[in-house]
């Protein structure tokens, strides 16, 4: 198959009324819920995969990217308007966007932060199409062991996920890695923790975990708080002149790029990358005071940044299977449930699917603009929703997404149990993170793990015997260390 | 609500130090079925856990130890709400009920009745809205999946009223 038979191929898994119609519908929910202060990303993607279960591949996977886009985009709206961003990512476009917003200037600093945020996510789609391939025709030549080391680098976004708790982060992790171990043995078929229930045999079902760590935790720790009272800045002033647009270009642009390279290491997320961008343009800049006081370019250079990573995040997911971060973790689980695996092998096999999202994810630039534009009074009046209604409807909806998995109750009282566990480990300030990365992780791990000292016949030198073995050593050895000293030093 | 940094630690490390101790010390032992020859000692299916459980012990000692022996900070929970604990109980009862009661009532009814109470102890008073709310969310959901997704939902005690609709 040449690249034009690839190309239209993909054009006609595309080109369906579903997928486009879905991708819209998908940055429409995605922003929505981003809008909305309490409610984070991964919620809204793991609410939405339920509901994906009989869509095809291609369009289910384009549902949770919309959603995925639109939830970044859309943590900046209650950012600039209320002094609340609805992700962690947005918390740098509050700096500059919040004061526009005070002194009347809110629809210009939305303005911005939609196109910087378009831009950001344009060059970022490019970074996955240019990048994903090469890398993964590279991983082509992985066995057990390179994999299995790989998969031990990719632990160490663990790290990242887990802020300052490091060390409950790698517990977490532990716990999410022995969960994973339930049902039947990869090597032997014997049964491992089933205690004779057949619930149990195939293992725990990914998105009843899921949603019992993300969604429920968050329900019951709303009635624990007080609801907070903000003040809300009208959608006020006229919106963004092309000359502004034109002063924040370059901004942008590095921003953009900042955001692809942070976006494509495992594990950093937006948030670093809106803040490093941020302090560029600051340090950059002629009028470096006026940063924080209500600068335009300092709302296009946290956009910019956050937005930047979202394509590229990615690309070690398609490449090499590896998540870089919760989202794509989940977006993962994504796959694998509509029987797909991402890696080298999904280029080898399935061309036309990666071609077929690759255009997708590009439309959804577009939507973003959209649906930013078209929106945004109505998407403005979202933080006001109130809470008691809001979280209580999320809790059926989670009841009936954890059942359509497989059409059983034991999925539900899975997901009952893990909102149970995600919330004492939210009192414990044991991050949830890490654990899902584990979940999902853990079977490809051990799996490669045995399959390498089968090779070996039980000598455990074959994890370091290859070049390629030694540099996924020589990187998690890197990542690890600079995560002691920084938390040494922190200390 | 007054939270202290080090007491939530010492219970996070002695939580995952008991976690890993129960793995290493019952749970594989009864719950992992070895096969009667195993190659290699690395191949058994009790080894991977093993591994993992042993370091869930060293880090669980490591939290625990930390937390006792390093000052740390009071946080104070500025945002609980004043009734946390009425609260928190209460959310808590409905989700125990909405689960039992899912099976013997089906899907609409104990989503109906777990909504209700959920928006009810959540403050809001307009009773109407409430109703309207609890009633036509798990109808619309179920029909949702049935028609558009495909998968039946447990209609309980509403089968005879809605099976063929």
């Amino acid at each position: 198959m040449d690249f034009f038979d690839v190309l239209q191929s993909a054009f006609g898994l595309f080109a369906t009324w579903q997928n486009v119609l879905v991708l819209g519908l998908g940055v429409v929910i995605g922003t929505f819920v981003g809008a909305i202060p309490g409610m984070t990303t991964p919620m809204a993607v793991a609410l939405t995969l339920p509901f994906t279960f009989t869509l095809h591949p291609v369009t289910g996977i384009l549902l949770l990217l919309g959603v995925y886009k639109g939830g970044i985009y859309g943590g900046s709206i209650t950012a600039i308007l209320i002094n609340a961003p609805g992700t962690p990512a947005a918390s740098c476009t509050v700096l500059d966007g919040y004061p526009l917003a005070k002194r009347g200037e809110a629809r210009r600093a939305l303005d911005i932060a939609l196109y910087a945020s378009c831009v950001a996510d344009f060059i970022s789609n490019i970074s996955l199409i240019l990048f994903a391939g090469v890398l993964a025709s590279f991983a082509l030549a992985f066995g057990s062991p390179e994999v299995f080391t790989l998969i031990m680098f990719s632990l160490t976004i663990i790290a990242g996920v887990s802020g300052n708790q490091l060390l409950k982060g790698l517990g977490s992790a532990g716990l999410g890695l022995l969960l994973a171990t339930i049902g039947l043995d990869l090597v032997y078929g014997t049964n491992r923790f089933v205690f004779g229930d057949v619930n149990l045999m195939s293992g725990l079902n990914f998105i009843p975990v899921l949603i019992g760590l993300f969604a429920l935790p968050e329900i019951i720790a709303y009635y624990g708080r007080r609801e907070v009272a903000r003040e809300h800045n009208p959608l006020a002033g006229v919106g963004a002149t092309f000359a502004d647009f034109r002063r924040c270009l370059k901004t942008i642009i590095r921003g953009s790029f900042i955001g692809v390279i942070l976006g494509a290491i495992p594990g950093i997320g937006g948030a670093p990358s809106a803040f490093l961008s941020y302090s560029e343009a600051k340090r950059t800049s002629r009028t470096p005071e006026k940063f924080g006081t209500g600068e335009i370019e300092g709302v296009a250079a946290a956009e910019s940044g956050n937005n930047g990573v979202a394509g590229a995040t990615m690309i070690p997911l398609l490449a090499l299977g590896i998540p870089g971060d919760i989202i794509t973790a989940i977006i993962l689980g994504a796959f694998m449930i509509h029987g797909l695996r991402p890696g080298p092998l999904l280029f080898q096999d399935s061309l036309p699917l990666i071609y077929a999202l690759f255009i997708g994810i590009m439309l959804s630039s577009i939507y973003l603009l959209i649906v930013g534009k078209i929106s945004i009074r109505l998407i403005s009046r979202i933080a006001d929703i109130p809470h008691r209604l809001l979280f209580p409807v999320v809790l059926v909806l989670c009841v009936f997404g954890a059942y359509a998995v497989n059409n059983t109750i034991f999925d539900v009282i899975v997901m009952f149990i893990m909102g149970g566990v995600g919330f004492a480990m939210l009192r414990l300030n044991i991050p949830a993170a890490p654990f899902l990365i584990a979940f999902i992780l853990g079977p490809l791990l051990e799996d490669n793990f045995r399959q390498s000292l089968l090779l070996s016949r039980g000598d455990w030198s074959i994890f370091f015997s290859s070049a390629i073995c030694w540099v996924f050593w020589g990187l998690t050895a890197l990542v690890v260390g600079f995560t002691v000293w920084s938390n040494v030093r922190r200390a | 609500m007054n939270a202290n940094w080090n007491t939530r630690d010492v219970f996070a490390g002695a939580l995952i130090l008991a976690i890993g101790l129960v793995f290493v010390f019952i749970l594989i032992p009864i719950g992992v079925d070895e096969p009667r020859r195993v190659k290699y000692a690395a191949l058994s299916p009790s080894y991977y856990p093993r591994i993992v459980a042993i370091i869930l012990v060293v880090i669980g000692a490591v939290v625990v130890t930390r937390a006792v022996f390093r000052p740390t900070s009071t946080e104070m929970d500025s945002e609980a709400h004043p009734t946390a604990v009425r609260r928190l109980s209460g959310i808590s009862a409905i989700l125990v009920a909405f689960a039992i009661l899912l099976t013997p009532l089906g899907f609409i009814v104990a989503s109906a009745l777990a909504l209700f109470a959920a928006i009810w102890l959540a403050g809001e008073q307009r009773i109407h809205i409430n109703a309207a709310i609890s009633v036509i969310l798990p109808v619309l959901l179920y029909f949702f999946f049935l028609k558009v997704a495909r998968i039946p939902i447990p209609l309980g005690v509403l089968k005879p009223v809605l099976e063929g609709v």
